[in-house]
């Protein structure tokens, strides 16, 4: 037998023994418990229905949106936290000056200055 | 189906609309085995298999108000299981594709493999599970119908008659279905198999030429 001949047998042998793979599938039996699995996946529905939803957003079409409103709020977030910290600088700098100003007798309601008319 | 499973049918429906555990209970007995060894022939995986009857059968539950009784509840609740497993290799070709993330926070190794059958030795259990995923993947080339007919033709729980509900069309059509299934799958393992033994070839050839 030629070399391509014996290939060819060859490559006939794996198609039909790949082909055949479902008919020597054997058959499964239910385990004892699978109603009770059942019933507990009913209990506790939010298990398995997070790590679906996790799996859904992590691995399939939703991770460039979710990587976009992660992108965003983190943005978003950064942009709070500058005009807080802004705000809570510039009331600072006026407590200061208050002070300042408290200290030195600068404010409006200073005490007029005696001239011992008394 | 006859009346008297009809009969008997709708007063399970009944049963089941009305929330009853005894009821339900009565449809995952009557239907756990055929469930879950139709996803298997699907997915090829007794762990995934198991997992899918069981989101089946919680279909069944979420979703009995929505059955119209256009088909048999049987018809109905094949339909449900091959229509998960379909969803669930899907699902996984898109992981595959698109699962960097998932890569990275290796949430594909928070599954827990089933032990080996202590029959089979490890590199005869490699080569089955390799045969598998060749055939695997010669199956997800087919179109959609030709792999329901063809997978379900496989398994010995289900008729033809059965196949043709579930696919609503006609016996001769599910024959045809099966013979194009089965032509198609056998030109890609043939090309499957002569590229990957013409790739052999040179090296043996070069081994040769070393002795």
């Amino acid at each position: 037998m030629s070399k391509e001949e014996n290939q060819k047998g060859r490559v006939e042998e794996e198609t039909e023994r790949t082909l055949g793979v479902l008919d020597t599938l054997e058959n499964i039996d239910v385990g004892p418990y699978f109603f009770e699995r059942l019933k507990a996946n009913f209990t506790s529905p939010g298990e398995p229905l997070a790590a679906g939803i996790l799996s859904h957003v992590l691995g399939g079409r939703l991770t460039p949106a979710l990587l976009a409103i992660v992108l965003v709020a983190n943005i978003l977030t950064a942009a709070m936290v500058l005009r807080t910290d802004r705000r809570s600088q510039s009331a600072l700098r006026n407590q200061n000056v208050e002070a300042l100003a408290d200290e030195y007798l600068l404010t409006g309601t200073m005490a007029a200055p005696d001239n011992g008319t008394e | 189906m006859t009346s008297e499973n009809s009969t008997h049918d709708d007063q399970l429906i009944r049963e089941l609309r009305e929330g009853r555990e005894d009821a339900f209970r009565q449809v995952v007995a009557q239907h756990q085995q055929r469930v879950i060894n139709i996803c298997y022939r699907f997915v090829l995986d007794r762990a995934e298999a198991e997992d899918l009857a069981q989101e089946t059968f919680i279909e069944i539950h979420r979703s009995i108000e929505s059955f119209r009784g256009q088909s048999s509840l049987t018809t109905w609740i094949y339909r449900i299981a091959v229509t998960k497993s379909l969803d669930f290799i899907r699902k996984q070709g898109r992981a595959k594709r698109g699962g960097g993330l998932s890569a990275i926070l290796r949430l594909d190794h928070m599954k827990v493999d089933l032990p080996a059958p202590a029959s089979v030795g490890p590199d005869r259990m490699l080569a089955e599970q390799e045969r598998k995923g060749v055939l695997g993947q010669a199956l997800n080339t087919l179109p959609e119908k030709q792999r329901i007919a063809f997978v379900l033709s496989k398994y010995d729980g289900i008729s033809y008659q059965e196949i043709a509900e579930v696919l609503k069309t006609s016996l001769s059509s599910v024959e045809s279905l099966i013979h194009r299934a089965r032509n198609n799958l056998q030109k890609q393992l043939r090309s499957y198999y002569e590229k990957t033994m013409g790739a052999e070839r040179p090296q043996e050839s070069d081994q040769n030429d070393v002795k």
